[in-house]
């Protein structure tokens, strides 16, 4: 049989703290209380936003969303892929009274055509950000000159874009490294001209020559199964970030997901079943990572046609053995959440965060029909799932008021109007992309946040100013929240920005930060609904302010 | 609610294990044989419609009691679908697959348990059980027979289904049974082949008129390997004024297909009537259920699969359709009268007076 959770597995998931004490008891398996809905309200056309990704069959996948704040004001700029369509940058200069609003920022530096998916990083040490554009054909680095302002920076860099379909980027900080390891994933091979099943191209893995400040020629990953997401992540919690790769079953029958092992000093090779990584075959489509289950270990949700998958791993267990629970947590997602449409969906960017600020992640799940693929949902809506206290989640529907039946591709949450409560963004191909304002429980005209939220941006000296791979613990009164930081995953797109969690009626919050070294900050205090700075050996958290104009 | 089910799933594993302990298969508490169907999505109109209709007058007829339970497209679902089926008392299993490599370990767990699987309409590569489909080839097959039967000679263009689907390469090693002599002898010249994005007409139509244009529209027959893209096709010939004096092939029964087979501008639709599918596998659940071994099952022939593994499996003759057949998919209450016969002349077609 599949691997059914053990009892042991699931009596963890039951006893996981709800805000009150278990008192050593056993804990109730009566379902958790349903969480508020957060309501959204699409602002698209006040937005100012007119973005397409289009394209035929090159760019049937792709379509993802960098978004990061180009202009150091606080709130993100969004920069979407176009496919055939030139790529733009759209800079906030949104606030609370006026609302969402996006300008595009026209610069021939970053309107490019042929660009699938984009992932800010902050590549040099400047503690500017800079931008990694995935492309079907050469890929770019961009560097941030600041004011959003960047340049190609492929040749100062020694990094070589190749000729590929990259549909996969993730990034990670080798010790003593100067700059990032940068693992590009490919799709199908383009120079294989039949197109046919099985014929997926390499992927590539850039790493810094030593003492210096450009890249090496590429690391070939191989056998490449067509990966349309990956992610560099401490799934052990044990300080060694691996490579985890989700790949698209339909050219790639034979293949499987991976995990590709980092460690210090020795060949890059993927975990094997002899290890206890268990074949997982799906049409892999988009990582989204947190921990849902409460055990201080990032789990993983998969995006796929039909059953989307959530990775957990086995308590006790000495390799990557990962369970799924998706079905045992009602987070499968397999049909369209409402609409009518019987056929299984089409899933693609994921991404966790707590859209109602109750401490528990809620999940995005981008959906839509590849084309017109008659075994799978025509009219197929994105949706969202509300995280529980018991680790299940609700499946609210429409009732969140993010209703689109388009072909949704690459999406973000990040607060964008600064008023202190998620929105949404969608990238969808052939049609316009879409923003949802978050407006928690209240209405259009009076936002009401449905709980607190502290927001936080990790500093710490060059390299890796953003402190990628650094763990950051959220303590309210019952409650233990931890994220991991990465870059990578999602649908060809990623966020750097601030760290939004969600400390429902909590008074303030204690943060505790384990550094990429492994160093441990103290519990740090930081008051409800407040925006800090933590700097790597600073005593307190620093309030945030804009930079002065 | 979803965390209860998982719940129940792990009770069922606990009931199926003891009973691998006593018995090995879990018997109804009468002696009437059960037969456990898993459908992977009852949603889909075609299953309530067809199949189950066809699944159930058989093993009524065979004195077998029908259960069945939807996976509503998960493949977990499905999993414990199957574990509850032979928890109620299932005797045989009928499963459509949402997944046919997921579905695997509890198909090996039934079979484990002695109680035979049947692989409906969608292949399960687990060895031991029986798999019942049309034959795909064959369709290729017959609407080759069918176009060659009226060109025997020119010059041939052949539209494909999508590269990434299995299945329209089975077509084409279909026709090439039929053809390959010809082609190899001179005879017939394919003088366009393509396949086509999606199966999507409007891309068979692009393909078929590029095809006219290269060959001055000297085309005699056109191998479509369904009914979609035939219709693409025939757009393609009607602009040129071609349509209905180049036979087109199809499949499928679609209702605008054989409305054109009425008015005469395509050749024959290959139709795989669901209730023969539905009837073979009722009948052969009976038989497996009553001790059978696939292999002994009426009509099943030894197959084997891409995969590698040799399957008992019975292949259901698909139907061509042509003019003179039209009155058996009325008949079956597959298409009305008007459907078929909407815009053909008084007195052109018997089946339509």
């Amino acid at each position: 049989m599949r691997r059914r959770p053990t009892a042991l597995l699931l009596a963890l998931l039951l006893a996981v703290p709800t805000g009150g004490s278990v008192n050593g008891a056993t804990p109730s398996p009566a379902p958790a209380a349903d969480p508020v809905v957060p309501r959204f309200t699409e602002v698209t056309r006040t937005s100012g936003l007119r973005h397409v990704y289009d394209g035929d069959w090159d760019f049937f996948v792709g379509g993802g969303v960098a978004l990061f704040d180009c202009d150091a004001d606080g709130d993100p700029e969004l920069y979407l892929a176009g496919g055939e369509r030139p790529a733009s940058l759209w800079e906030n200069r949104s606030d609370p009274e006026t609302g969402i609003r996006f300008a595009r920022r026209e610069d021939p530096v970053t309107d490019l055509r042929s660009v699938t998916g984009a992932y800010p990083l902050e590549i040099d040490g400047d503690g500017i950000g800079d931008l990694v554009v995935l492309r079907l054909g050469e890929d770019l680095l961009l560097r941030g000159l600041g004011d959003c302002r960047f340049e190609r920076a492929n040749e100062r860099w020694g990094f070589t874009g190749g000729d590929l379909w990259t549909t996969a980027f993730s990034a990670t900080w080798e010790e003593g490294a100067t700059l990032p390891a940068l693992a590009f994933g490919s799709y199908v091979d383009r120079t294989d001209s039949t197109k046919r099943i099985g014929s997926c191209a390499y992927h590539r893995l850039f790493r810094p020559r030593p003492e210096a400040t450009s890249y090496s020629e590429p690391l070939l990953l191989t056998p490449g199964y067509c990966a349309l997401s990956m992610l560099f992540s401490d799934w052990s919690r044990t300080g060694r970030r691996d490579l985890r790769v989700s790949n698209d079953r339909h050219y790639a029958p034979k293949g499987q997901e991976q995990l590709w092992r980092f460690a210090p000093g020795e060949p890059v090779i993927p975990w094997t079943a002899a290890d206890g990584w268990q074949p997982l075959v799906i049409w892999g489509m988009g990582i989204a990572s947190t921990d849902v289950t409460g055990d201080g270990l990032p789990d993983y949700f998969l995006t796929n046609q039909g059953d989307n998958r959530l990775q957990v791993l086995v308590p006790g267990a000495e390799g990557p053995v990962y369970d799924d629970l998706a079905w045992e947590l009602g987070a499968t997602a397999t049909q369209p959440a409402f609409g009518g449409d019987p056929l299984p969906s089409t899933a693609w960017h994921a991404e966790f965060a707590d859209l109602n600020d109750d401490t528990r992640p809620d999940l995005l799940i981008a959906k839509g029909n590849v084309e017109a693929m008659e075994d799978y949902a025509e009219r197929d809506p994105s949706e969202i799932l509300l995280g529980r206290a018991d680790g299940t989640f609700l499946r609210p529907g429409r009732a969140t008021g993010v209703v689109s039946f388009d072909r949704a591709r690459g999406g973000a949450i990040a607060d964008l109007d600064g008023d202190g409560i998620l929105d949404l963004v969608l990238v969808q191909r052939r049609t316009p992309a879409r923003i949802w304002r978050g407006i928690g429980s209240g209405t259009p005209a009076a936002p009401v946040p449905i709980g607190g939220w502290v927001e936080l941006r990790l500093r710490q000296p060059a390299p890796n100013t953003d402190a990628i791979g650094a763990w950051v613990e959220v303590r309210t009164p019952g409650r233990l929240q931890a994220r991991e930081l990465t870059v990578g995953g999602g649908h060809a797109g990623g966020q750097l920005g601030w760290i939004h969690v969600g400390i429902g009626d909590a008074a303030e919050a204690e943060v505790r930060v384990t550094w990429p070294d492994g160093s441990e900050s103290a519990w740090l205090s930081v008051g409800r609904d407040r925006r800090v700075i933590i700097e790597k050996g600073a005593d307190a958290p620093r309030p945030w302010s804009p930079t002065p104009p | 609610m979803q965390l209860k089910r998982g719940l129940v799933a792990l009770g069922a594993t606990a009931v199926v294990a003891a009973s691998m302990l006593s018995t090995g298969a879990v018997m109804a508490q009468d002696d009437e044989l059960v037969v456990g169907v898993s459908w992977n999505n009852f949603q889909e109109e075609r299953w309530g419609l067809w199949d189950a209709p066809a699944i159930q007058a058989a093993l009524e007829a065979a004195g077998a009691k029908y259960i069945s339970t939807d996976a509503a497209s998960s493949a977990d679902q499905q999993l414990a679908d199957v574990e509850n089926l032979i928890s109620q008392g299932a005797d045989a299993l009928i499963i459509l697959a949402q997944d046919g490599t997921a579905i695997q370990p509890a198909v090996q767990s039934a079979l484990d348990q002695g109680i035979p699987v049947i692989a409906y309409d969608r292949l399960i590569e687990t060895p031991g059980v029986l798999y019942i489909t049309f034959d795909n080839k064959g369709v290729g097959r017959i609407m080759a027979e069918t176009i060659y039967g009226l060109v025997p000679e020119g010059n041939y263009a052949i539209i494909k289904g999508s590269q990434t689907d299995a299945n329209s390469d089975f077509l084409r090693a279909g026709m090439e049974e039929v053809i390959g002599q010809a082609v190899a002898d001179g005879k017939i010249n394919i003088v366009c082949e393509s396949y086509t994005d999606n199966w999507d007409p409007a891309n068979a139509q692009a393909s078929m008129e590029q095809c006219l244009t290269a060959n001055n529209n000297e085309i005699d027959a056109v191998l479509s390997e369904n009914d979609g893209m035939a219709g693409g096709v025939i757009a393609a010939l009607e602009a040129q004024g071609l349509a209905g004096s180049v036979p087109v092939s199809g499949q499928d029964g679609d209702k605008a297909a054989l409305n054109r087979v009425a008015l005469g501008t395509q050749s024959v639709s290959v139709w795989k009537d669901a209730r023969g599918l539905g009837a073979a596998a009722g009948a052969a659940a009976a038989a497996l259920a009553g001790g059978a071994a696939p292999a002994d099952v009426e009509g099943a022939v030894m197959f084997m699969t891409p995969g590698g593994n040799e399957l008992a499996s019975i292949f259901l003759a698909p139907n061509p359709i042509d003019a003179a057949k039209l009155a058996e998919v009325l008949d079956a209450g597959w298409i009305s009268k008007d459907e078929v016969c909407q815009g053909v002349a008084a007195g052109a077609l018997p089946v339509c007076d």
